[in-house]
């Protein structure tokens, strides 16, 4: 039995003449939870869409609980849990019905995801507007139906991208402890996000994609470097973008004319 | 699977297309100018047809952008005056509006430049395209007229409801004038002129009769009313065009609360599925489809239509030839659930689409062990919802009426019917999931093989009917019967395990 619940092996992704992945290699173990970061344009929902045989690999391969990840098989779904990010949910539904058809998706009765779903939109607030159409809903209740869909079948685990869009302060507190929690009882969770303070305090370890590249993977203690401070530094750093404050200033002087606004005002 | 979040082939030319289809069709529109009839006559018949034309297709294709109250949240936050919205929402409907006007117009313009010369063509171009503004117009001031007394929900269903009404009306009215044969046509040319005032699309048949020289009096009268009509409907839409922007936010509020699983739902839900599986996407898609308000503007009327022609054809049939109504129904009206057919193509062509097409995503996440299996139950909702109560009245019909044999004959033409149902599904459905698109208006070759579709079984049918109620027997309907259970046996095993949906999506942005 593998050791790992992830391993992806010299992974290669290309559209076109462009290399959106270039050799990724790293192993994930049972009961960790990993930030996957990157800039824009880093190829991190490419090796998503990949492990979930949405995009095939043209090199390498990918392995989830020891098996080969395929495009044409999908019960290994069954054991993953995936929050995208920007999902839509079905505005008609609502969230009670939206949760019982993922959970009867993924191979629950109706009746156990009802329960479920009814036990979980009841911890995280959502129990009193559970029969209430999702059209009602605003976009973080949206998300938390979305998280509830990603878990509700008690997946392994687990590829959440921006999760925590839209979340008040409570839910998002609520919702990290929850990823805590879920770690501590074995679960893995693939962690995806551009808020680096929330990425830092959750992982336990970071993979640092770039350019299709991995330029840093461990834990933050040990990626630390002199003169970074927090993970967000350590991205500037390490992605090559050091050149925000002057950016920033050229930004705003394409506004007011390279004067403060007292000398350039509005008209 | 295959979501409309790909990219569009870079050589597709949506409006092109429409506009060659568009075309052709007009060279049909052009022969009603050669009949042997007084020109003011023909022409008024051709514009009552492209009437009928132009607000079905400004119904069922551009309603959704002239009922779209994104527009004013997207640009009135920015400091966009609201009647400066409206106008440019006029404009994007009136320009592909008037392309598919012009394009219908075009071979009628050319086939009366060659028989009346220039300024005859002119007036025709000027009385078609004023038709298109017209129908814009008022369909705009319906509208208007809904949203300014209604809200909430009750305004949506009161606005799909008079869309649709609309269209069936027009269907109805649309079928008045080609049912006139040879001798009450000839017998209608000779009625006194001034009836065409009582026509509406007959007045823009003015400028072309008057721009002709002749019947000026008439022409002039036609032509003011014309003139005068479309003016009122401007100054009104006008003055009321902020109001109108307003009155749209209330199609944004939507009630909070799920409708309830009827009992119909339930029966045919335990009825039709054949597993746990099967019954989730049955309800699944009984929910998402039963809020597709633009599937049933889309489909409804093309539904009606479909029976109205057929009864059109009957009533022509027996009003030259002397007809025991009473024993055709007997031994015909069994084979009605065949009519039901030819708006098949149609309900599965829209299956396509939907409102919120990205929510499918779903199924890329989820294992969708069997694809064909929520096609399969997609299309018997589709059954039970829109064809199914009227096999059911037909069987009832047909029982009264013809006793066993009529109810044999309703029950073996339901099961044949639902089997080419089946069918049209199968080939239809492509890899795509349903309502994993968003509705293109200028796309429309599908829509448009899907009606053709529905005109080639309309004659397939007819025969099957003609051939049954000939031989008024027990052969017919066995035959159909038997036929119609093997294919639809082996089409439900076909689309369960043969249909594939590609769920690789091909989204290469935010890597």
């Amino acid at each position: 039995m593998a050791d790992y619940v992830l391993e992806l092996k010299h992974l290669q992704k290309h559209f076109g003449s462009k290399e959106v992945l270039t050799d990724v290699n790293f192993a994930v173990s049972p009961g960790t939870i990993v930030g996957y970061i990157g800039p824009n344009g880093a190829g991190k929902s490419t090796t998503v869409k990949i492990i979930l045989g949405l995009l095939t690999a043209d090199g390498g391969s990918v392995e989830l609980f020891g098996q080969p990840v395929s495009t044409r098989d999908s019960e290994y779904k069954r054991r993953i849990g995936y929050v995208p990010e920007g999902a839509d949910v079905f505005n008609a539904l609502s969230a009670r019905e939206y949760l019982e058809l993922v959970g009867q998706l993924y191979g629950m009765t109706a009746e156990l995801a009802s329960t479920r779903a009814e036990q979980l939109a009841g911890i995280v607030g959502l129990g009193d507007v559970i029969d209430r159409r999702i059209v009602s809903y605003s976009k973080g209740m949206r998300q938390l139906v979305l998280i509830i869909a990603s878990l509700i079948h008690n997946p392994d685990i687990l590829f959440w991208d921006e999760p925590l869009n839209g979340l008040d302060a409570n839910a998002v507190l609520l919702v990290e402890e929850i990823l805590r929690e879920l770690r501590n009882r074995g679960k893995t969770i693939f962690y995806s996000s551009h808020i680096m303070d929330v990425v830092q305090k959750l992982s336990d370890r970071i993979v640092l994609l770039n350019a299709g590249q991995i330029v840093a993977d461990g834990p933050f203690s040990e990626l630390q470097q002199e003169g970074s401070n927090n993970l967000q530094e350590l991205f500037n750093d390490l992605t090559g973008y050091a050149e925000h404050g002057e950016k920033a200033r050229e930004f705003v002087d394409v506004l007011t004319g390279g004067t403060s606004d007292a000398e350039n005002p509005v008209e | 699977m295959r979501l409309d979040g790909g990219k569009k082939n870079p050589g597709q030319h949506p409006l092109r297309a429409a506009f060659i289809i568009n075309l052709i069709v007009g060279l049909f529109f052009a022969v009603l100018l050669y009949s042997p009839v007084p020109m003011l006559l023909s022409t008024v018949v051709f514009m009552t047809t492209l009437f009928v034309l132009i607000f079905l297709m400004m119904l069922t294709n551009y309603s959704g952008i002239m009922l779209d109250p994104r527009d004013r949240t997207l640009f009135a936050a920015r400091g966009v005056d609201l009647k400066t919205i409206s106008v440019a929402r006029i404009l994007v409907v009136g320009y592909y509006l008037t392309m598919n006007v012009v394009a219908l117009g075009i071979p009628a313009a050319v086939s009366v430049f060659i028989k009346a010369g220039p300024l005859v063509c002119i007036g025709l171009m000027v009385g078609t395209v004023g038709l298109g503004l017209f129908a814009l117009l008022l369909a705009l001031f319906v509208y208007l007229l809904v949203l300014r007394f209604f809200d909430g929900e009750r305004l949506k269903n009161v606005l799909n409801f008079v869309q649709i009404a609309m269209v069936i009306g027009i269907y109805a009215l649309g079928q008045i004038v080609p049912r006139l044969d040879a001798t009450t046509y000839a017998g209608f040319a000779h009625v006194n002129d001034w009836v065409y005032a009582l026509i509406v699309p007959a007045w823009f048949a003015g400028p072309t009769i008057l721009l002709s020289g002749h019947e000026l009096a008439v022409a002039g009268v036609l032509t003011l009313l014309a003139v005068v009509s479309t003016s009122a409907l401007f100054v009104v839409y006008r003055s009321k065009a902020a109001d109108f922007e307003r009155y749209l936010a209330k199609l944004e509020t939507a009630s909070d609360q799920p409708r309830k699983d009827g009992w119909y739902m339930r029966l045919t839900g335990s009825l039709f599925t054949r597993s746990r599986e099967e019954r989730s996407y049955f309800e699944f898609s009984w929910k998402v489809l039963r809020n597709q308000r633009d599937f049933k503007l889309r489909v409804y009327p093309m539904f009606a239509y479909m029976i109205i022609i057929v009864v059109a054809m009957f009533m022509g049939f027996g009003q030259n030839h002397n007809v025991d109504w009473l024993s055709v129904l007997r031994r015909g009206v069994g084979y009605g659930p065949l009519v039901l057919n030819v708006a098949m193509g149609t309900a599965v062509f829209n299956l396509a689409f939907s409102d919120q097409p990205q929510a499918m995503r779903l199924f890329q996440r989820v294992p969708l062990r069997h694809d064909g299996l929520l096609l399969l139950a997609t299309l018997k909702v589709l059954c039970a919802r829109m064809f199914l109560p009227f096999m059911l009245l037909f069987c009832v019909v047909a029982a009264l009426l013809g006793g066993l044999l009529g109810l044999a004959t309703g029950v073996a033409t339901s099961i044949m019917s639902y089997a080419i149902l089946l069918v049209i599904g199968r080939t239809m459905s492509g890899k795509v999931l349903p309502f994993a698109r968003e509705f293109d208006a200028r796309n429309q070759t599908g829509g448009m093989a899907a009606g053709f579709l529905g005109v080639g079984l309309m004659i397939v049918d007819a025969i099957v009917v003609v051939v049954g109620v000939i031989l008024n027997g027990w052969v017919a309907p066995l035959v159909v019967g038997v036929l119609g259970v093997i294919a639809a046996v082996s089409m439900a095993a076909s689309v369960k395990l043969g249909v594939h949906f590609d769920v690789r999506a091909v989204d290469n942005s935010d890597h």
